[in-house]
């Protein structure tokens, strides 16, 4: 998410070029020509075996690391995993199995030389703006630049906010899952949990879900593995399951949200790190930008920066203009029955469109109309949600008419 | 063409391009001609491609491409008098390959009116011989492969062995003013001649690696080809375009291209050694490199390349544009292998591992696959479902049973069929075989010579 100008937030940003291809039919060899000795050197404390091993699934042992400074080259080899021209070989000259080498966040090698919470100012200012707001007020800027649909993309009502203060959380999910109620064999260590919050960029949002039905039989989040999160940039701890030690968890650094307290720790292990999870009706993907608060956790979906702030003030100009001329002199009882639906927005962000009170948005002519995938998700920008309540009624009946029609025309 | 006198002071290798039949412009010849070229040298093949060139014995470059360069070439050579050698003759650099590219040389000739002897070398191997090999202990794996076993040779379709200089250089010696290599070490093409006419091994194994894929040592990898001048104390190198430049660094850089390790190289004799190699610039546009060394290996060892069937594929595409699905594509893609295998066995009677499937999403992960750091939620995506059995008719009934699964499959959460874009009709392909590469060991031998085979006529 950085602007044009900014420091080089990717390896293959830093580089010259990133490069990868086969040596041989079973060999495989990735390249990272750099263009100074600065860079070089980035590039040689960034690329360690342990980060190979981590992006590519391959044993540290079976690395070749080649360092050239006199070239300004980084290389590495490695048997390739999968046998060129085998049915599952979808890259026959491995030429692009050097992405996620240059996708590597360039900060991460930096921190190894700086204090462990430094940040790259892009992420700190994000984060910054973000713990300015409450989930409400982000919540509806979401809504107003149509980037998810209304009923996803935030916490349920089965968990609470256990422990924490008034300060929003704003992190990166790091994801894993776990099972407590019966034994099983399925158990990995926790240290994947710490060693993918240790390489996640910037603070770290804990998503754990519970996998037992129902869940909440045994705690991962106690005394123990608490302390343990808060000696890494964690900012908060999710989960659908339970927690326990609450006085302990009161003194972290960091809120947990939860669906109650427990006694037990029962069969407790983690299963899985860095997968897909879903907590409290929210999904949620490793890297995901999530944010929390009293109300609950609210996910910003990419590409909700930086719009999303300058939405979140302009609802906020709005909002308090309405409030204003209710404490004015302006103000009265029969000016506020005569007025029609929409004109107190019409008066307060200037749209030609009436809008019901309450849902006053006015979405700025540049904001995205489509999701991120690039679903549609109204026909144009508009002041007045009836309309595109509306909009979406004709749109329901005409899809679920298609899917009608469809049926007759199956051909299996 | 036998040296008469002593080593000359140097020999001009003319490399036009990194494969024969990718092309070149016939300035790019008239150039190396005028530069002194002593020997046109080019690689016809390679593994790059995938084991399908050598298991099926085809080449992957058009015919007309390679007549077309094989003409500029053969005049160019003949009208000089000095040899033209190419290696890898037919991709694989299979019999097949080495007599195909035979017949266009020897219907130019005809047709030009060129009076050349060709030699042919053949290094297809026969699996029965190799197997005493092994029985002998003669056979070695190299990493990351495990020992050999006869019954892996047995399955090869296609057997090559990777010859060094010596064979190039015998039918040289034999008269030969064009030599069509089999399979061949990327280098032999070009350090051939000039290890004859008595070059050091040092200098001349190394410039034929920085030679052997034409342009790509150069500032513009797309300008084709270059030119290398080996000495006795080391080389010098340029590119053919005069608007492309060698510099210290695009030559030094070419060292780290498909090679596992930078500074040492394994050839059959031995291995090249730059860790102490220096680059200098002598003008803007060539390089002089010294101190490469060759270090002869106690014992000659010749690389194996075999390729063998792994099964009948059929492929099936379909586009998938529908928000709902590509929201839960992962979904949707688990779904449609479960399905499919119960379908598969239930229809076909055909249990889970006796075929393969392999589910691709291209659009959302299918390159990288488990891999893949950023999936997000795509536009659209390219359903191919490639499936493998043991004959082909198993291979397209599996596929006509995805069919409609691709088409309509929806997600186990709705209540209707959707139906998908299908790009062809038939929405599927068969492929035929399938190879995978399955020798990665060497040979010990006794003579360079041994496992290659020379024919040489007067055309």
């Amino acid at each position: 998410m950085a602007d044009p100008g900014d420091a080089p937030a990717t390896l293959g940003e830093l580089a010259l070029e990133v490069r990868s291809k086969n040596a041989g039919p079973f060999w495989m060899t990735l390249e990272a020509f750099m263009p100074d000795d600065q860079a070089y050197r980035i590039a040689d404390a960034l690329i360690t075996a342990e980060l190979i091993s981590e992006l590519y699934h391959v044993p540290p042992a079976s690395l070749q690391i080649f360092r050239i400074p006199d070239l300004r080259v980084v290389k590495v080899s490695f048997p390739r995993p999968i046998v060129q021209g085998s049915l599952r070989d979808r890259d026959m000259h491995a030429g692009q199995h050097h992405v996620p080498l240059a996708n590597v966040n360039v900060s991460a090698a930096q921190r190894k030389h700086h204090p462990r919470d430094l940040m790259t100012a892009t992420s700190v200012n994000a984060t910054e703006s973000l713990a300015r707001w409450d989930t409400p007020a982000l919540s509806n800027a979401l809504d107003a630049l149509r980037l998810r649909p209304r009923g996803a993309g935030y916490s349920d009502g089965s968990i609470q906010r256990i422990t924490g203060t008034a300060a929003p959380m704003v992190g990166r999910a790091v994801t894993a899952r776990m099972a407590a109620r019966e034994p099983g064999e399925d158990g990995i260590s926790v240290s994947h949990l710490h060693k993918a919050i240790a390489q996640t960029d910037g603070p770290v949002v804990v998503v754990l879900e519970d996998r037992d039905d129902p869940a909440g039989a045994g705690a991962f989040l106690g005394e123990v593995n608490g302390s343990l999160l808060a000696a890494l940039p964690v900012k908060g701890v999710i989960t659908n399951g339970r927690v326990r030690d609450v006085a302990e968890l009161r003194a972290f650094p960091y809120p947990v949200y939860a669906a109650g307290l427990c006694v037990a720790r029962a069969y407790m292990r983690l299963t899985d790190v860095g997968t897909d999870v879903t907590v409290a009706g929210l999904t949620v993907r490793p890297g995901d930008l999530l944010h929390g608060d009293e109300h609950g956790v609210l996910h910003l979906p990419p590409g909700a920066l930086p719009d999303i702030i300058e939405q979140a003030e302009l609802i906020r100009e709005n909002e308090q203009k309405i409030v204003e001329w209710s404490r004015s002199a302006d103000f009265s009882v029969d000016k506020l029955l005569q007025l029609r639906r929409g004109e107190l927005a019409e008066a307060a962000c200037g749209c030609r469109k009436p809008a019901p009170p309450g849902h006053m948005l006015c979405v700025r002519p540049s904001a995205r109309s489509t999701m991120p995938g690039g679903q549609v998700w109204s026909g144009r920008l508009t002041c007045d949600d009836f309309r595109l309540v509306g909009l979406k009624l004709i749109f329901l009946v005409v899809t679920r008419a298609v899917s009608v029609l469809g049926l007759s025309r199956r051909e299996a | 063409m036998p040296d008469q006198s002593g080593p000359p002071d140097s020999v001009g290798i003319l490399v036009p391009s990194g494969m024969l039949g990718a092309g070149f412009r016939p300035e790019t010849i008239t150039r190396g001609i005028s530069l002194g070229a002593d020997v046109i040298a080019v690689d016809g093949g390679s593994t790059d491609s995938g084991p399908y060139y050598l298991g099926a014995g085809v080449a992957k470059t058009a015919e007309g491409a390679v007549r077309r360069d094989l003409r500029l070439l053969l005049a160019a050579a003949s009208s000089a008098r000095i040899p033209l050698i190419v290696s890898s003759c037919g991709t694989g650099g299979t019999d097949a390959g080495v007599n195909w590219v035979a017949d266009i040389v020897n219907a130019i000739c005809a047709a030009d009116g060129l009076d050349l002897t060709v030699a042919k070398i053949f290094s297809e191997q026969r699996a029965g011989q190799l197997i005493a090999e092994l029985e002998r202990g003669r056979i070695h794996a190299l990493p990351p492969s495990e020992p050999l076993d006869a019954a892996t040779l047995g399955r090869c379709a296609h057997i090559v062995a990777m010859m060094g200089h010596e064979p190039i250089e015998q039918a040289l010696r034999a008269g030969a003013n064009v030599v069509l290599a089999g399979r061949a070490t990327d280098t032999a093409v070009s350090a051939a001649f000039a290890l004859m006419r008595g070059m050091p091994p040092g200098p001349t194994w190394h410039a034929a690696k920085i030679i052997e894929c034409g342009g790509q040592c150069t500032t513009n990898p797309a300008s084709g080809g270059v030119f290398a001048r080996i000495d006795h104390s080391g080389f010098t190198i340029e590119p053919l375009d005069p608007a492309t430049a060698c510099t210290p660094t695009s030559v030094a850089a070419h060292m780290l291209y498909e090679t596992a390790n930078p500074y040492t190289m394994r050839e059959p004799g031995g291995s090249i050694e730059v860790a102490a190699a220096r680059y200098t610039a002598i003008d803007e546009r060539t390089v002089r490199v010294e101190g490469s060394r060759f270090e002869p290996a106690g014992q000659y060892t010749v690389k194996l390349e075999g390729a063998a069937v792994t099964g009948y594929e059929t492929v099936s595409f379909a586009g998938i544009r529908d928000p709902q699905i590509l929201a839960s594509i992962d979904v949707w893609a688990g779904f449609l292998d479960k399905t499919l295998t119960e379908r598969v066995a239930s229809v076909l009677e055909l249990a889970p591992g006796s075929w393969g499937g392999d589910l691709r999403l291209y659009g959302y992960n299918a390159i990288l696959g488990e891999l893949e750091t950023e999936p997000a939620t795509p536009r659209e995506v390219g359903v191919m479902l490639l499936v493998s059995a043991e004959d082909q008719q198993t291979a397209t009934a599996i596929s006509k049973l995805a069919n409609p699964l691709l088409l309509h499959l929806p997600l186990p959460t709705m209540s209707y069929l959707p139906s998908f874009a299908f790009a062809t009709s038939p929405a599927h392909i068969d492929r035929g075989a399938a190879y995978e590469f399955v020798l990665n060991h060497v040979v010990d031998t006794d003579s360079p010579t041994d496992l290659f085979r020379l024919e040489i006529t007067n055309g």
